[in-house]
């Protein structure tokens, strides 16, 4: 279970961004997040994930009762938090497979288990890459090296599956996508839930909420939740905006 | 006059450099004051001298100059037309010059060798001439000796149709000085520049290079690159002559460098002198420390750190020598970086 109480966080300039988050997300939950731009729906995923850019300036923030703010990035990620980026980076000459296996040992690795064998993993690669349906292409070059807006964030979720994280933070994982795609990867972040994980889709559009439904929709604004409800608030939003939701 | 003589009266003409000498501007000139360069007696490269021009009387670099004052025999190589050969040049002496003579249309990759000597001044000259379409491939990445002083000085002249490919990883040395004298004589004659320095301690790594487009359609491309630890330094002083009349000339020059330490340091010089409009040339520099935002990447997936870095490290490292053709240069290099990640 992820916990987020009252986090406030802010540039390393000072610049406030998250005003007091509260969020708690149990195991099986489906969460969305909808907001206006610049509203620090990233933020919110980069805070709790340890980017260097922000500071936390107070509150807390636990997955399954352990304390994450005092780990470094990777500790929090081989703990089971996963972030899905809005922008992934690409890191040329870094390939792909190599790349996913050397997170995945690292994990493990955290774990106290042994380096993945081949066998083992080429079976996780099959699974995946044939779940997500995705060529080879995706296993040779280097990471998100010349992959399109699509196929860089199909290749996020390629690591969530390959990772198996607790709790994964999706940061408009929809948008890029083609009407095709989009079904993919819903389908993915589907199948691979279970009853003990849970995820937290950041997204502007209705359309992704139709294929991965969630429990609960949020609403963050100013850097903090002003509302929250069930998947009808969603609905409402496609239809009126953010307008009629008032400042707390 | 015999080359040593000619070589030793105008290295006296010009002396050890002064202070603010623009060549020598970065080195650290105080090492040279202990030097002592005098003309060996036994042998002479007096043969060599009356087929090829060495360039000695207009020469402005002591270290070019003083390999052919000091050395005992000059070792001189032909390579026939379109042959193919590879090999490794490694001096014995502290100083040594060589030359190559590669012929129309030959082959050659060859992979320099430091000098295995523990003393405290070695100096050594490369010569090349290559004939038109030949082609010649240097290369070194061998760990270095730990000299206190160490001048390799590279002159190599091309014919029509002739590629230059050198390719260079250095590692931690003393104090060390390459110079290059790079002659595009001929029409469509490239090269191909690529070094990679990776030091550390307080090690400096000195760079002189001057290529010279005197023909129509040359090429050139210089890619240097280095990750300084400690108090280590590394100056590079890249020159490109564009000579009159030599149109649709190209040349470009990148260099990057990723700094570890506060105290590591890097000076640049890049020089164009370009004598004609019809010229590409470019030329950047960056200086900094690793992306913050590929190193949060890769954390965010488990990976630790200093892993982090170093995958990006070896990733700025292999960049170096990537879009080459795989070559017995290419290959050594690359393994060789690999290997010692
Ligand atoms: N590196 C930065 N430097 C300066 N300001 C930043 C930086 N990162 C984020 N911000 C600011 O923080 C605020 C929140 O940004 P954030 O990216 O979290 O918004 P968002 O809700 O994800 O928006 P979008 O829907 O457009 O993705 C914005 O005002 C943004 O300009
Ligand atoms: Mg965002």
């Amino acid at each position: 279970m992820l916990s987020i109480q009252n986090l406030k966080a802010s540039l390393k300039d000072g610049t406030s961004i998250l005003k007091g988050v509260n969020l708690t997300v149990r195991p099986g939950e489906i969460h969305a997040i909808m907001g206006p731009n610049g509203s620090g729906k990233s933020s919110l995923f980069k805070a709790i994930s340890g980017h260097p850019l922000y500071q936390i300036d107070s509150g807390s923030v636990t997955l399954n009762g352990k304390d994450i703010l005092n780990l470094d990035i990777s500790e929090r990620a081989n703990s089971g938090l996963f972030i899905s980026m809005q922008y992934p980076i690409e890191i040329p000459g870094v390939k792909n497979i190599d790349f996913l296996r050397m997170a995945l040992d690292s994990k493990r690795a955290y774990l106290g288990l042994e380096k993945i064998k081949d066998s083992e993993f080429n079976e996780l690669m099959d699974r995946y890459t044939s779940l997500l349906e995705m060529d080879d292409r995706y296993r040779n070059r280097g990471v998100n090296e010349g992959f399109s807006g699509g196929e860089k964030k199909r290749n996020e979720i390629l690591q969530m599956a390959i990772l198996n994280p607790l709790v994964a933070c999706l940061d408009e994982t929809d948008s890029g996508l083609d009407i095709d795609a989009l079904r993919i990867v819903a389908r993915g972040i589907n199948e691979l839930m279970t009853p003990e994980k849970s995820v937290i889709l950041v997204t502007h559009y209705q359309r992704l909420l139709d294929y991965v439904k969630p429990h609960f929709v949020h609403v963050l604004r100013h850097g903090k939740i002003v509302q929250s409800g069930g998947p009808e608030l969603a609905l409402q939003l496609e239809e009126q905006g953010y307008d009629w939701i008032g400042e707390v | 006059m015999d080359t040593k003589q000619i070589a030793y009266s105008r290295f006296t003409e010009i002396g050890l450099p002064k202070p603010r000498n623009d060549d020598w501007f970065f080195f650290p000139n105080a090492v040279l004051k202990n030097i002592l360069v005098q003309p060996v007696t036994e042998s002479s490269s007096e043969s060599i001298a009356k087929e090829f021009d060495l360039g000695v009387e207009t020469e402005k670099n002591i270290a070019a100059l003083i390999p052919l004052i000091q050395t005992r025999k000059a070792f001189v190589k032909k390579i026939p037309a379109n042959e193919q050969e590879t090999g490794i040049l490694k001096a014995r002496d502290d100083f040594s010059h060589t030359l190559f003579h590669i012929q129309k249309g030959a082959d050659v990759s060859l992979e320099i060798l430091d000098n295995k000597n523990e003393h405290d001044f070695t100096a050594e000259r490369l010569d090349f001439f290559l004939e038109e379409n030949a082609q010649l491939e240097l290369f070194f990445c061998n760990p270095p000796q730990k000299h206190n002083l160490q001048f390799r000085h590279i002159r190599i002249v091309a014919a029509a149709n002739a590629s230059i490919k050198i390719l260079g990883v250095q590692q931690n040395t003393g104090c060390y000085r390459q110079s290059f004298d790079l002659f595009l004589n001929g029409e469509d004659s490239t090269v191909d520049f690529r070094l990679l320095n990776k030091l550390e301690d307080d090690t400096e790594a000195h760079y002189h290079l001057i290529i010279h487009h005197n023909a129509p359609h040359t090429k050139s491309n210089q890619l240097v690159r280095q990750i300084l630890n400690g108090k280590s330094h590394v100056s590079y002083d890249g020159a490109v002559h564009v000579g009159k009349d030599c149109t649709e000339v190209n040349s470009a020059q990148l260099i990057n460098s990723i700094l570890l330490s506060e105290e590591a340091k890097v000076s640049i010089k890049p020089v164009l002198k370009i004598y004609h409009d019809d010229v590409e040339c470019s030329h950047g520099n960056t200086c900094g420390e690793l992306d913050a935002e590929s190193l949060y990447y890769l954390q965010s997936r488990g990976i630790d750190a200093k892993k982090a870095e170093d995958i990006l490290l070896q990733n700025f490292a292999v960049n170096t020598f990537s879009e080459l053709n795989s070559s017995v240069g290419s290959k050594r290099i690359l393994s060789a970086i690999t290997n010692r990640a």
